[in-house]
C-alpha cells in the first residue's frame, strides 16, 4: 500500500498553472488556500538526466530555443559545457506538424540511437504504456517501433545490449523487432487478460515494484535470449469499481484484486531466445500460487537466471539459480525471519558471475554482504546501524556507496565502504543536517546531488566524489525559497517522545506568533503503517503549505513515528507491528500526544488528527480507541477493514488470514467504530482501485448511529485529485471542517479548564 | 416517480444517541411527554398508528373479513368475519388451520383472497421484495370443506409465485413464476403450463421496472369472466439497457445489481397483450398497430364478455389515449376512442363495463375538469356522468344495481377529500355523503352494493380514525380503530397553531400551509424551512395525517423553526386540467417559480426572519429544493435535498418523457429544468442524500451533481447511504441517523429560535454566513 504516490505526479502537473493576480496582490506573508493549490509551494525538478556510460558526462531535456518540444542536451560534469545532442526538430515524424513530446528517452549501450517514449497512458498508477520511436542519430532516421501494434500499447522497451534489437511488451506478449530491418519476432502468443507476459498484475505491481517500474523481462547480457515472467491470473478476484458519471448508462471498472485470503495469480519465470522459439519454464518447486517471485535477473552471464522465490507469508526468501538451457534450479540462500522479509533490490553480481552482493537483516540491522556460488555470505558492514538503499557499486574503484543515517532516523546520507568491508566513510557534509539523495555516476566520480530538510526546498547540485564539492548548481529552487522566506513562518523542532518502553521520533511546527503562555490545538499528522515514515527532515511538498498555513492559523502540526514505520532503527523496530496493525500504531501516537499534550502551551481539549491511505487508517484507530485523546480525525482513502486490502502487502504484515483471524479483526478500525466520541470526517474516492470505496461504506454502516461527516468523491482515485478542481475542494473542505470542529487559536490557560 | 418518502416502520437500537441533537432525554429521566424527539419518532412506538387488518368486503357487500391477532396461537392472525351491522364476530380460519403439515407455526399472512365461492382461502406468505413491494412469494390454498393446505407450484422455487388468483369458478388458481405463466387445478393438483419462453427479458404476465414504477402495472394477467382463457401482458425488455448499482457491503468483492431501465429518450420494452387458453396452447396476440417499442400498453381488462378484452394504447409522447377492443380468438383490434392532450395524459383507471358488456365507464379531461362519462361498446356515445368547474379525484365503487357512482372530490379545496356519489345516468347533482362538520381527509372502501363502508378520517396532526359506516347516510355503526393512544399523546405534545392559506403569487393562488413554533411570539422573527415536492406526483398541501415527516416537522417547530409548504401549479390537486398541466415541459422552471414567489411573500410577515430560510424534499421534492437554492440563492440560505434528480435525462422514459417530452426535442428545456444547470450558483449551505442502491433515482444523480459542485469550488454535506433505496430506510438506524444528521445540519447552518427584531433586521439575504 503506498503512500498516494500517484498523487505526486498529478500534483505536479496541476502546478503548472500560473499564480493569478490576486494571489499576487495576498499578503505574501499568509498562505492561502488558493495559494497552496496554485503551483506556489511546488518546487523545479532537474530534468530527466541521464549518466552517460564513462560518466563524465550526463544528458536532459531542455525546452527547445524554437519552442516546439524538448532537446536533449549533454553536459560535461567538469566544466558544465554543454551540446545539443538532438534537437526537437529532428523528433519530427513523417508527417506530423510537431516533434514528438519526449516523456522519457534512453540511449543504445553504443550511444548512436535514441529511444524516445512518448503518448503514454495511465495504467492504474503510472502511465507505463505509450508509443516508443527510435532515432538513429547517424542517418537522422525516425521509426515508431511495434508501428503495427495498438496505439499506446508498448510497455518497458528496451534495446538489446548491442542496440541493434529493441524489445517490448505489447497486450501481455513479448516483441523484439530488429531495429533497422524493422522485423518483428513475436516471442510469446499466449497473453490474454489473465496470461501476462513481461509484465505484472495489479498487486504485483502495487506491492512489490512501486515506485520502480514494474518491468517484466531481461534481455540476456550476451543479447541471445530474453528473461520474462509470466503471471496466470486465471481465477483471482476481481473488485467492480462502478462509474456513474461518465454516461447515463453507469458501467463498471474490473480490478483484478486478490484479496486477503483468496487465489493470487502463479507466477513463473523462463527464457526465451531472442529469435523466437520455446520457453524454457524454471522449474521453481511448489505450488505456484502460494509462493511469490519477486525479484528475477540475469545472474552476470548468459547462461542463469538469479530469482528471489518467497513463500506466501512472506518470511522466507530462497535466492536461486536457475539453469536457462534447461529450467534446473539450485538454491544459493535462503533468509528467513519470524515475522516477514522484503524484496531486496540492492542486489549485484560482481566479477562477471563470481559473486553477487545480498542485504539482509539477520543480525537484526539491515547491512549489506557478499554471496559467493556457494551460497556463503560475508559481511561488507556491519553495527548497530543500517544501510537504508544502495546508490552504486563501483566494481571498478572496489566501493559501494549507499545511504544510512546512524544516528537518526529522520534524515539521509551518503557512505561508501570499500567492497572489501572496513569502516564506512560519511561522504556527506557534516554541516548540513538533513536529507540528502544522490544520483552517481557510473564511475562513481560525480553525482547529482540533492538537499532538503523539512523546512528548506530542494537544492540539486553537481558534485564531485567522494570529496563532496560542488562542482555547479543545477536547480536551487530560488523562487521558491524566496516565497518561503516571505511567509510568516513559526519555529519547527524535531524531537523524541518517550513513550515509555520506546522514543518516538517526532517534529511540531509551531504558530508564527507562538505565545506559550497560551494554550493550542495541535493537529498530528500521520502515516503509521510500516511503509512509510512522516518524522523525516525532508522537504514535503505535498503537506509543507497546507501545515504551515493550519500553523499561520493558530494549530501546532506535529507528527510522531510509531514502532513499526521503517526508518533505519532495525529490524525489531521496523517489524514491531507484525500482526498487529492498528494496535500498536494507536497505541503509540496515542501514548505521544499524552505526553506532548502534557507541554503547557498545549490545549488537550483540542487534539486533532489526519492522514491518508494507512495514515487513514491510523486516524481512525486512533480516533476509535483513544476517543479521550483526540476530539476531531480527518481520515483520507483509508482501509476500514483489513481483509479488505490486498493479499501481499496485508499477509505480510498481518500474516495468513486462516492462521490468525481475531488478528485481523482486532486491527481493523471498522470492529472498533462503537468507540467513536469525537468529530470524524471521512474522505474516498469511489474511482479508488487500491484502497477500494468498500472500506468507506462498510464503516458508514457501522457509524449508523454515530455522527460524521462524509466526502465521496467520484471516481477519484486513491489519489484523489483527478477532475478539475478536486485537491481544492478536498483541502477547502478539510480546512474547513478543521476550523469548525478544531478552532484553531492560543487562548489563555486558565480559560481551558484543564 | 415516488412522492413521498416511504416511512418504513422499524424499531433501531438506541444506543449511543443521547449525544446527538439533544433528542434523548437525560438518563433516569422521564421523557417530557409535550416534547417529540427523534427518538420518540424513530426508536419508540409513542407515534405508532394502529392499522386494520387487510379487510374483504364478502360479495353480498353486509360482512367482511379481517386479520386479526389469534388468542389461540399467540403471533399468528386469524381471519374473521364481521357482519357490519350487528358487528357479529366469526372466526372463520383460526391459524391453527394455516399450519402446514409437518410445521408447528402457521403461515405469516401476508395476504389473502376468497374463492367466488367463499370455499377456498388463497393465502399469500414468505414474500419477497421486488424493487418496491413485496410482490412475490408463495401461495398456499385452504379448502374451507376439508380444511386441507396445500401449497401452489410446490416444483417452482420457494417465494417466485406472483399475482396469484382464483378462476370464476374458484377451481383452478394462476400465477406468474419466473416469468411464465402457469394454472393450476385445486381439485386434481394438475398444473398447466400456459407460457414458456418466460426469461429475464421475456415477461409474461408481469412488467419491467418502468411500468412498474410509472403506470403502477404490476399484475399483468386476467381471467376471462368465463374461465376458459387468460388475458396477459407480454414485455420484451431486449435491447433496455441495465442501469448498474453496486454492493461494496455485503462481501469481500462488491457485486453489481442490475437494473433494467430505460432512461428518458432509450429504448423501451415492446409490449404486446395476448389470450391464452387456460387449458394451454398458442396465444393469440392483439394487432395493436403500430411499432411495439414506440407505444405503451398501460391498461387491458376483459371487456365484461369472455371474447374481447379492451386495451388503453398510449403513444410514446402519451399525449394519445386509444381505447381498442381485441378479439381473443383472432387479436383482431377495432378502435373504440381516442382521448388525445396536448401536454399528456394519464392511464385511466375508472373504467368499469356496464349493462355486461355494453357501456363502460370513462375519465377523461377534455372539458379542462376530471369527469366520469359513460362510453357505448362501439364508442360512438359518450355521455357525461359528471360534470362542472371541479374534479373527480378517484371512482370508489359503482353501484350499478341502483344507479350510483362512489367517488372522492373536493370541490371547494384540493387540500381535503370527501366522498361524493352521482346518478349513473347524468341525472340530478352529485351529492355529498361525507357529513359537514367534519373537514379533511376521507377515504372509504366501500362495500359492494354500496350499504356500507369502512371510513377513514384524518386531519393534519390528527391521526386517522377509522370507522364503520352505512351509507349513504353516513350513520356511524362502530368505530374500527380509534387510535386513542395516538390521540392521547397528540393531546400532550406542545403544539403551535397550523394555519392552511392561500398565497396570491399575482399569477395564481398556491395552497400552503404553515406550522408555527409552540411558543411563537410574533414580536420575535423565526427561520423557516420550506417542504416541498412539486412535481406532478405529490401534493404536499394536505389537510391529511402525514405521519413521521410530520413529527419531524412538529419537532423543528418545538425547536423554534417555522416549517411550511406550498403547492405550486403542476401539483396534481384537483385544480383543473391546466393546473396540473402546468408544468408542462417545464418543470425545474415554473415549480420553483411558483414556489420561490409564493416564499418571498410569505418571508415577507413581519415574524419569519429572512436570512434564515431553507427548503428541503425528497425525491422530485429534492431536486425542487436543489433548483430553489441554485436558482434563488437571495432567498433561500440552507436546503437539505434527498434522493434528487439532478438532471431529468438521467430518469426513466415513462416519467419523464410524460411531463418533459423527448430529450433530443425538448433538450433546452431539459437544461433549463437541471439542478445541474444552476449548481454553479449555488452561495448557501447545501446538504445533499442519496442512498448508493436507489434503483428508481440513481445515484449517479448525486455523483455528477457533486463533480459539478466541486469543479466550481462549492462547498457542501453530504450523506451517502450503502445499499439504501430510494426510501433511504433499510438497515438499522438509518432512518434515525438520517433525520438526526438534517436536524443538525439544520441547528448548525440555520440555527432555531426566534431573535427579537432588531437583532435580525430583514432584507440582508439569504446567505447566513
Amino acid at each position: 500500500m503506498r503512500y498516494a504516490k500517484s498523487w505526486l505526479v498529478a500534483f505536479a502537473l496541476l502546478a503548472i498553472a500560473s499564480p493569478s493576480a490576486a494571489q499576487q496582490a495576498a499578503d505574501a506573508r499568509t498562505i492561502t488556500l488558493d495559494r497552496l493549490t496554485s503551483g506556489e509551494f511546488y518546487p523545479r525538478f532537474v530534468g530527466r538526466s541521464r549518466w552517460l556510460e564513462d560518466g563524465s558526462s550526463y544528458t536532459t531535456l531542455e525546452r527547445s530555443a524554437t519552442g516546439a518540444g524538448r532537446d536533449l542536451v549533454r553536459y560535461d560534469a567538469v566544466t558544465g559545457e554543454r551540446d545539443l545532442l538532438v534537437s526537437a526538430s529532428r523528433l519530427v515524424p513523417r508527417g506530423a506538424t510537431g516533434p514528438l513530446d519526449i516523456e522519457d528517452y534512453q540511449w543504445s549501450p553504443d550511444g548512436r540511437r535514441l529511444l524516445i517514449y512518448t503518448n503514454s497512458r495511465r495504467v492504474w498508477r503510472f502511465n507505463s504504456r505509450g508509443d516508443y520511436w527510435v532515432l538513429d542519430l547517424d542517418s537522422g532516421s525516425l521509426h515508431q517501433m511495434g508501428a503495427d501494434r495498438p496505439a499506446s500499447s508498448l510497455m518497458y522497451g528496451k534495446f538489446d545490449p548491442s542496440g541493434e534489437r529493441f524489445g517490448y511488451v505489447s497486450e501481455n506478449d513479448l516483441y523484439v523487432e530488429d531495429v533497422v530491418t524493422g522485423d518483428v519476432t513475436r516471442l510469446t502468443r499466449d497473453g490474454s487478460e489473465t496470461t501476462i507476459n513481461g509484465n505484472f498484475d495489479w498487486v504485483y505491481e502495487e506491492e512489490f515494484f512501486v515506485p520502480l517500474p514494474a518491468d517484466g523481462w531481461r534481455w540476456s547480457p550476451d543479447g541471445e535470449s530474453i528473461a520474462y515472467w509470466q503471471l496466470d491470473a486465471e481465477g483471482i478476484g476481481v473488485f467492480d469499481m462502478i462509474n456513474n458519471t461518465d454516461s447515463v448508462y453507469s458501467y463498471t471498472i474490473p480490478v483484478q484484486y486478490p484479496k486477503v485470503g483468496t487465489r493470487n495469480s502463479a507466477a513463473r519465470v523462463g527464457v526465451v531466445s531472442a529469435g523466437g522459439g520455446v520457453t524454457v519454464w524454471c522449474e521453481v518447486p511448489g505450488d505456484l500460487r502460494d509462493n511469490y517471485i519477486p525479484r528475477m535477473e540475469w545472474s552476470g552471464n548468459g547462461d542463469e537466471v538469479t530469482i528471489q522465490r518467497m513463500n506466501r507469508r512472506q518470511s522466507t526468501n530462497q535466492v536461486m539459480l536457475c539453469d536457462a538451457s534447461d529450467g534446473s534450479i539450485r538454491t544459493l540462500l535462503t533468509e528467513t525471519d519470524a515475522a516477514y522479509l522484503d524484496a531486496i533490490d540492492d542486489w549485484m553480481w560482481l566479477g562477471g558471475d563470481e559473486r553477487m552482493t545480498w542485504i539482509s537483516e539477520r543480525t537484526g540491522w539491515r547491512h549489506i554482504y557478499m554471496v559467493d556460488r556457494r551460497g556463503e555470505l560475508a559481511a561488507v558492514t556491519s553495527g548497530d546501524w543500517e544501510v537504508v538503499s544502495v546508490e552504486l557499486i563501483d566494481e571498478d574503484g572496489g566501493w559501494v556507496y549507499f545511504i544510512a543515517s546512524p544516528d537518526d532516523a529522520t534524515q539521509r546520507y551518503l557512505y561508501r565502504v570499500s567492497l572489501r568491508g572496513g569502516d564506512p566513510e560519511r561522504l556527506s557534509p557534516e554541516d548540513q543536517p538533513g536529507t540528502h539523495s544522490y544520483s552517481i555516476s557510473p564511475n562513481g566520480a560525480f553525482a547529482m546531488h540533492t538537499f532538503s530538510t523539512l523546512t528548506t526546498p530542494a537544492v540539486t547540485s553537481l558534485v564531485r566524489l567522494p570529496d563532496h564539492e560542488v562542482l555547479r548548481v543545477m536547480e536551487d529552487n530560488a523562487r521558491l525559497r524566496e516565497t518561503i522566506a516571505a511567509l510568516d513562518v513559526g519555529r519547527t523542532e524535531f524531537f523524541q517522545v518517550d513513550v515509555g518502553d520506546a522514543l518516538l521520533d517526532a517534529w511540531m511546527m509551531y504558530p508564527p506568533d507562538f505565545d506559550p503562555s497560551l494554550e493550542y490545538p495541535v493537529f498530528f499528522y500521520v502515516y503509521g503503517s510500516p511503509f512509510d515514515q512522516t518524522v523525516v527532515d525532508r522537504w514535503d511538498f505535498l503537506y509543507f503549505g497546507w501545515h504551515t498555513m493550519l500553523t499561520q492559523q493558530g494549530y501546532i502540526v506535529a507528527s510522531v513515528d510509531n514502532r513499526g514505520t521503517p526508518g533505519p532503527r532495525g529490524r525489531d523496530w521496523r517489524k514491531a507491528q507484525y500482526r498487529k496493525l492498528g494496535r500498536v500504531n494507536s497505541a503509540d501516537i496515542a501514548a505521544a500526544a499524552r505526553v506532548i499534550s502534557e507541554r503547557p502551551y498545549v490545549d488537550a481539549s483540542r487534539m486533532g488528527i489526519w492522514g491518508w491511505s494507512g495514515g487513514g487508517q491510523t486516524t481512525l484507530n486512533v480516533l476509535f480507541r483513544y476517543p479521550e485523546v483526540f476530539s476531531t480525525g480527518i481520515s483520507v482513502a483509508a482501509v476500514t477493514n483489513l481483509r479488505n486490502y490486498d493479499t501481499i502487502y496485508m499477509e505480510r504484515y498481518m500474516g495468513l488470514l486462516d492462521e490468525n483471524p481475531e488478528d485481523y479483526r482486532d486491527g481493523s478500525a471498522l470492529n472498533f467504530a462503537g468507540g467513536l466520541e469525537g468529530n470524524l470526517l471521512l474522505v474516498h474516492g469511489t474511482g479508488d482501485d487500491n484502497v477500494h470505496y468498500q472500506n468507506a461504506e462498510q464503516l458508514i454502516n457501522e457509524l449508523h448511529n454515530k455522527h460524521f461527516t462524509m466526502l465521496a468523491y467520484p471516481n477519484r482515485s486513491h489519489g484523489i485529485y483527478e477532475g478539475r478542481g478536486t485537491q481544492t475542494h478536498l483541502f477547502t473542505s478539510m480546512t474547513r471542517y478543521l476550523n469548525e470542529h478544531l478552532p484553531p487559536g492560543g487562548v489563555p490557560r486558565e480559560s481551558t479548564g484543564d | 416517480m415516488i412522492a413521498q418518502p416511504r416511512f418504513a416502520s422499524r424499531v433501531a437500537s438506541a444506543t449511543a444517541w443521547a449525544l446527538l441533537a439533544g433528542t434523548t432525554a437525560a438518563p433516569g429521566q422521564e421523557p417530557d411527554p409535550a416534547a417529540v424527539t427523534l427518538a420518540r419518532i424513530h426508536d419508540s412506538s409513542d407515534f405508532h398508528s394502529d392499522t386494520l387488518g387487510t379487510v374483504r368486503w364478502l360479495g353480498d357487500g353486509a360482512s367482511y373479513t379481517t386479520l386479526e391477532l389469534s388468542r389461540a396461537a399467540p403471533g399468528a392472525r386469524d381471519i374473521v368475519r364481521y357482519e357490519a351491522e350487528t358487528g357479529i364476530r366469526i372466526v372463520m380460519v383460526s391459524a391453527a388451520l394455516l399450519v402446514p403439515e409437518g410445521e408447528h407455526r402457521p403461515l405469516d399472512v401476508q395476504g389473502y383472497e376468497w374463492s367466488p365461492k367463499g370455499d377456498r382461502l388463497l393465502v399469500y406468505t414468505n414474500s419477497r421484495r421486488v424493487w418496491r413491494q413485496n410482490t412475490r412469494g408463495d401461495y398456499w390454498v385452504l379448502d374451507i370443506g376439508t380444511n386441507i393446505l396445500r401449497r401452489l407450484g410446490a416444483d417452482r422455487p420457494p417465494s417466485s409465485l406472483m399475482f396469484a388468483k382464483f378462476d370464476m369458478a374458484g377451481e383452478r388458481v394462476a400465477y406468474v413464476s419466473e416469468n411464465n405463466l402457469y394454472v393450476e387445478n385445486l381439485g386434481t393438483g394438475d398444473i398447466v403450463q400456459l407460457t414458456f419462453d418466460g426469461t429475464g427479458t421475456l415477461i409474461n404476465g408481469t412488467f419491467d421496472w418502468v411500468y412498474e414504477e410509472e403506470f403502477s402495472d404490476r399484475d399483468g394477467f386476467r381471467w376471462s369472466p368465463d374461465g376458459a382463457a387468460i388475458a396477459y401482458w407480454q414485455l420484451d425488455a431486449e435491447g433496455v439497457r441495465d442501469f448498474l448499482m453496486i454492493n461494496n457491503t455485503d462481501s469481500v468483492y462488491s457485486r453489481t445489481i442490475p437494473v433494467q431501465y430505460p432512461k428518458a429518450g432509450g429504448t423501451n420494452s415492446a409490449a404486446r397483450v395476448g389470450v391464452v387458453s387456460s387449458r394451454g396452447g398458442e396465444t393469440s396476440w392483439c394487432d395493436v398497430p403500430g411499432g411495439a417499442r414506440d407505444y405503451y400498453i398501460p391498461r387491458m381488462e376483459w371487456s365484461g364478455n369472455s371474447d374481447e378484452i379492451i386495451l388503453q394504447r398510449m403513444n410514446r409522447l402519451q399525449n394519445e389515449n386509444r381505447v381498442m377492443l381485441c378479439e381473443a380468438t383472432t387479436g383482431a383490434v377495432r378502435p373504440v376512442l381516442t382521448e388525445t392532450d396536448p401536454f399528456y395524459l394519464d392511464a385511466v383507471d375508472d373504467w368499469a363495463w356496464l349493462d355486461g358488456d355494453r357501456r363502460f365507464t370513462w375519465v377523461s379531461e377534455r372539458t379542462g375538469w376530471r369527469h366520469l362519462y359513460r362510453v357505448s361498446r362501439d364508442g360512438r356515445r359518450v355521455r357525461r356522468i359528471t360534470e362542472g368547474r371541479w374534479e373527480i379525484v378517484s371512482v370508489l365503487r359503482i353501484d350499478e344495481a341502483d344507479g350510483w357512482v362512489y367517488f372522492t372530490a373536493s370541490p371547494e379545496t384540493a387540500t381535503q377529500r370527501y366522498l361524493y356519489r352521482a346518478r349513473l345516468s347524468g341525472r340530478g347533482r352529485s351529492e355529498r355523503l361525507t357529513p359537514d362538520g367534519r373537514p379533511g381527509t376521507h377515504a372509504y372502501d366501500v362495500a359492494p352494493g354500496a350499504g356500507f363502508a369502512i371510513h377513514t378520517y384524518s386531519r393534519f396532526g390528527t391521526p386517522p380514525v377509522r370507522e364503520l359506516v352505512s351509507l349513504p347516510d353516513h350513520r356511524l355503526i362502530r368505530t374500527l380503530v380509534d387510535n386513542a393512544p395516538l390521540v392521547e399523546t397528540m393531546g400532550q405534545l406542545d403544539r403551535g397553531d397550523v394555519e392552511f392559506f392561500q398565497v396570491d403569487i399575482g399569477e395564481a393562488r398556491l395552497d400552503a400551509w404553515l406550522m408555527l413554533p409552540p411558543d411563537f411570539d410574533p414580536a420575535n422573527r423565526y427561520p423557516i424551512l420550506f417542504y416541498g415536492y412539486s412535481e406532478p406526483w405529490g401534493q404536499t398541501v394536505l389537510d391529511a395525517w402525514g405521519g413521521q415527516t410530520y413529527l419531524w416537522h412538529l419537532m423543528l417547530t418545538q425547536q423554534g423553526y417555522i416549517v411550511a409548504s406550498v403547492d405550486n401549479r403542476g401539483t396534481p390537486g384537483p385544480r383543473g386540467r391546466d393546473w396540473r398541466k402546468a408544468l408542462y415541459r417545464a418543470i425545474g422552471q415554473l415549480n420553483v417559480a411558483d414556489l420561490a414567489a409564493a416564499a418571498r411573500i410569505i418571508v415577507g410577515r413581519p415574524y419569519v426572519d429572512s436570512s434564515r430560510v431553507g427548503t428541503w424534499g425528497w425525491s422530485g421534492g429534492g431536486e425542487m429544493a436543489l433548483n430553489l437554492i441554485f436558482q434563488y440563492p437571495d432567498l433561500y440560505g440552507t436546503a437539505i435535498a434527498v434522493a434528487a434528480v439532478s438532471h431529468q435525462k438521467y430518469y426513466d422514459t415513462i416519467y419523464t418523457e410524460r411531463y418533459m417530452g423527448l430529450p433530443d426535442v425538448a433538450a433546452a428545456d431539459y437544461e433549463a429544468g437541471a439542478p445541474l444547470t444552476h449548481a454553479r450558483n449555488l452561495e448557501g449551505n447545501l446538504m445533499i442524500v442519496h442512498g448508493t442502491a436507489d434503483d428508481n433515482v440513481h445515484y449517479q444523480n448525486f455523483e455528477v451533481l457533486v463533480n459539478e459542485l466541486v469543479r466550481y469550488g462549492k462547498h457542501f454535506t453530504m450523506l451517502s447511504y450503502p445499499g439504501r433505496s430510494h426510501g433511504i430506510f433499510e438497515g438499522p438506524g438509518t432512518r434515525r441517523h438520517l433525520f438526526s444528521q438534517m436536524t443538525r445540519y439544520l441547528h448548525e447552518h440555520m440555527p432555531p429560535g426566534g431573535r427579537a427584531v432588531a437583532d435580525s433586521p430583514n432584507g440582508a439575504g439569504g446567505d447566513t454566513q
